[in-house]
């Protein structure tokens, strides 16, 4: 079955401080533990700025909406913040019976988010 | 589906997270041959997920278990009916929820499953004891039923 997980992580750093984390695929409790690591490894490496685009994201349960619950956590502890962008139909559903819809931004684009990003560091 | 009402399937899937997307596209495949629409089929897989995630976390913690996790489905002329068994001592779902419903505000990583499973479903039941193990019982209803009961 090692061969077989449906998810594809790719990151670009926008600044010193900003990182988009693009994620398509499937996320739960087979896939999460990858993407988690990469979100750790950016805030390990000062990336506290996050915008984590969902717009290829098929299917995402608890474990990974948990997962982004704790990036967002640890980006805020930093001054940071973390922004979704693009997510589904389904998965705002998901967010909203989570009411996570309430905890997290979203942005419409990439472009939306960093630019809403640079604002709040501009201002912090 | 006339064919098969009244039937039922079952599966006995390990207790591995690999297993759960396989658990997903059976019961997918399953709600589809039913005539659910996408919307419903999403909803059932989301919640079969879910139980299936709790069965690996609750039902069997070490990852040396090799006690399986059976799966069944009913399939019911108006109505598809999803059993998640596993021989764990179980947990108090109705804890895992209230712990999330006060603790949304405070970004609580963890009891969301329980709330899906209970939102997406029409109707969802927990059987759970240290000799029999848990058990989650889903119900996912026809829209034609649901338009028929309104």
């Amino acid at each position: 079955m090692g061969n077989t997980i449906n998810l594809e992580i790719h990151t670009r750093c926008v600044d010193e401080h900003m990182a988009i984390v693009t994620i398509a695929g499937e996320m739960d409790i087979h896939t999460t533990p990858q993407a988690k690591t990469a979100m750790l490894d950016l805030l390990a490496k000062g990336y506290y700025q996050l915008v984590v685009n969902l717009q290829q994201m098929d299917y995402l349960d608890s474990t990974a909406l948990g997962m982004l619950v704790g990036a967002l956590k640890r980006s805020r502890e930093r001054g940071g913040d973390l922004r979704l962008v693009a997510p589904t139909p389904r998965i705002l559903r998901l967010l909203e019976i989570t009411r996570l819809i309430n905890v997290f931004s979203i942005d419409a684009s990439e472009q939306e988010a960093t630019d809403k990003l640079m604002q709040e560091g501009t201002e912090s | 589906m006339a064919a098969c009402c009244g039937c039922h399937v079952e599966m006995c899937l390990p207790n591995r997270a690999e297993f759960v997307a396989v658990a997903r596209l059976a019961v997918s495949a399953i709600a589809s041959r039913m005539n659910f629409d996408v919307d419903d089929i999403e909803d059932i897989k989301v919640a079969l997920g879910e139980a299936y995630t709790n069965a690996i976390q609750h039902g069997c913690p070490s990852s040396a278990c090799t006690e399986m996790i059976t799966l069944r489905c009913d399939l019911e002329e108006d109505a598809l009916i999803i059993t998640v068994h596993d021989p764990g001592d179980g947990f108090d779902p109705s804890t895992a929820m209230r712990q999330h419903r006060h603790g949304a505000a405070s970004l609580t990583e963890r009891g969301m499953g329980m709330l899906l499973i209970e939102s997406l479903m029409d109707e969802v039941s927990f059987c759970s004891d240290a000799e029999t193990g848990t058990q989650v019982r889903m119900v996912k209803r026809l829209q034609a039923t649901k338009a028929e009961a309104r």
